[in-house]
């Protein structure tokens, strides 16, 4: 089956900074995808190339089967998307805006239009003008512009951001519904990481324009319970006894380590270290139990120094 | 395409300054009809006619101008019409007024520098950019809304100068035809296609400058530089010609050709110059003004 989106060693510089370097993935049909990373970590730029507003420097994006490159409109036919903020024009009605955005696609009627805007719950002040809309009602007419035409791919730039706490689960709610139900490959990217936990499915962290995890979002949050925090007399050898023998990442923190490990190794790996001279002091489950943090230590992680 | 223009449309007529640019062209209109009315003595299409055979019978004038004179009372007499650019009736404004069409480039200007770089400003362009349209037909419907804009405020002002004529002579049709001396020849236009002519030749001049505020808003992404640099061509551009007419190259300069209609009164800019030249010469400038902005719109990248 083809994937909804498939980005393959996709690269942008701006000037001389690498924006976005040698990506590559996927986002299926069915699942919401979310995408995470700090600031500046590349995220727009590559929802910007995968919406054609920049033409990636090398690698290919596509739709299904239709390539995306800055100025082909077959697959962008596809994405109903959100970048960054949801932009209207302040001047026009939210109806207006939403005939605007009818207009540069094909097959939208007005009766679609009702329909979307009873969707985000905007039909009580969809003929005022847009400049007077609050921030979370901003959030609702981008939504609806971004399903307007009935995408497949549909690409949002923290959704959630001013909406409410009842909101912010109405829009969660609806998301997964339209991934699950209706089949829709839906892609997000947020700051608010707590709330990825709840909406995603699959999960892509993206660290100075590289993907450094992808993969599905239990698997991820799976990992997360199996950390342990470990404390230690100071042992110089400590570092990469403990690297090699667990053979995943090992994170500095606090006065100890972090890293992956079952509760069923932990007698196994006391014995190891034991006998490699480390004195441990303390070994339980790591505090960090929110995705927030663990999205830190995945962004962070320079590893030990 | 249509659906495009339709939405450039749209977003034109939901600014205020659209409709301000409307209300300030028939006040203009009435206004300078107003002052003019004031200020000038009415000359009666009768009296216009006898003061051109008085011309022509006078030995003080000069001999061209005598023949002039001869020429048209002598055409208006066996016609049995009077001289219309010359008297006071309800066409004396409206038929002076092409001239002043550089008053409305002044809001064509504003608006087709804004037309894209507003977009920009708000990141709505974004919006645009990510639909399924090719570039090109996003730049080419907001060029048609502009051009359809200037178009209104071109008969608007038209229009309101023809009432305000109205308004003050009452309604009154002294000759069916505008009879001009030019290069030494009778010229005879029916009014309505003088009007035309005037109007629609105005109408061009005020498209190339707005098509300049359109390059220089769609490159600069921002609007007031566009528009300072284009009102800045739109006023200084003929005096520029005029300085430097002692050059050959002053030929080769837009604005020696953006005048088209002293060029119809047989005074062009640069003496000699033709039809075809100036057209031409327009014609090339206009395509490689276009050329670049929507080659330079293709390959952006949209990173506003």
């Amino acid at each position: 089956m083809t994937s909804a989106l498939t980005v393959k060693n996709a690269a942008k510089s701006f000037g001389n900074t690498a924006a976005v370097q040698n990506v590559s993935f996927s986002v299926e049909s069915g699942s919401v995808t979310g995408l995470l990373g700090p600031n500046g970590a590349g995220k727009t730029t590559l929802i910007r190339m995968i919406t054609g507003l920049v033409r990636p420097d090398s690698g290919s994006i596509f739709i299904y089967d239709s390539k995306v490159t800055g100025s082909s409109p077959e697959g962008r036919k596809k994405i109903g998307a959100v970048v960054e903020n949801p932009e209207m024009y302040s001047y026009l009605s939210g109806w207006k805006n939403l005939l605007h955005f009818s207009r540069l696609h094909s097959g939208v009627d007005k009766k679609r239009i009702q329909e979307v805007t009873e969707l985000v719950g905007l039909s009580g002040r969809i003929h005022e003008k847009a400049g007077t809309y609050s921030l979370g009602m901003r959030q609702r007419l981008g939504l609806a512009q971004a399903l307007l035409h009935r995408p497949s791919l549909l690409i949002l730039d923290e959704p959630t951001n001013g909406l409410d706490p009842a909101g912010i689960r109405e829009i969660r709610t609806y998301l997964r519904k339209l991934a699950h139900e209706e089949n829709l490959a839906v892609l997000v990217s947020s700051h608010l990481l707590s709330e990825m936990e709840l909406l995603c499915d699959e999960l892509l962290v993206i660290q100075q324009g590289s993907l450094t995890h992808t993969g599905s979002m239990s698997l991820f949050l799976e990992q997360e319970e199996n950390s342990m925090y470990l404390e230690t007399e100071p042992s110089p050898t400590l570092p990469s006894v403990l690297e090699h023998y667990m053979e995943t990442d090992v994170i500095k923190k606090e006065n100890g380590w972090v890293f992956t490990c079952r509760k069923e190794q932990v007698p196994d790996l006391l014995q190891h270290l034991v006998d490699h001279g480390v004195r441990v002091t303390e070994i339980r489950p790591s505090r960090s139990t929110t995705l927030e943090e663990k999205f830190l230590t995945v962004t962070e992680g320079g590893g030990l120094t | 395409m249509i659906n495009l223009v339709k939405n450039e449309w749209m977003k034109l007529i939901h600014r205020r300054f659209t409709w301000i640019a409307v209300a300030l062209v028939v006040l203009a209109a009435f206004g300078t009809s107003y002052i003019s009315n004031a200020v000038t003595e009415p000359v009666a299409p009768e009296e216009a006619l006898s003061a051109l055979e008085q011309q022509a019978e006078s030995n003080e004038m000069p001999p061209e101008n005598r023949e002039r004179a001869e020429e048209l009372s002598f055409y208006h007499e066996n016609t049995g019409t009077y001289p219309l650019l010359e008297s006071t009736h309800a066409f004396t404004y409206v038929l002076e007024g092409a001239g002043s069409l550089a008053f409305i480039t002044m809001f064509t200007v504003i608006a087709g520098a804004a037309v894209t770089a507003s977009e920009h400003t708000t990141g709505t362009i974004k919006l645009l950019a990510a639909s399924p349209v090719a570039r090109w037909k996003i730049l080419l419907s907001k060029l048609s809304a502009i051009a359809a804009y200037g178009l209104l405020l071109t008969i608007v002002f038209a229009l309101s100068q023809l009432g305000a004529g109205i308004l003050f002579h009452g309604f009154s049709i002294p000759s069916p035809e505008v009879i001009q001396w030019v290069d030494g020849m009778i010229r005879a236009v029916s009014l309505p296609v003088y009007l035309g002519i005037t109007y629609g030749l105005a109408y061009v001049e005020m498209m190339i400058f707005t098509v300049i505020a359109f390059t220089l808003g769609t490159l600069f992404k921002s609007q007031a530089p566009a528009v300072a640099f284009s009102l800045v061509l739109l006023f200084m551009g003929p005096q520029l010609v005029f300085l430097a007419s002692a050059y050959d190259w002053a030929f080769y300069v837009l604005f020696a050709h953006t005048s088209l209609l002293t060029l119809f009164q047989g005074q062009p800019m640069i003496d000699g110059t033709s039809w075809w030249q100036s057209a031409g010469i327009l014609f090339l400038y206009v395509s490689i003004l276009l050329g670049t902005t929507f080659a330079v719109f293709h390959k952006r990248d949209i990173t506003d």
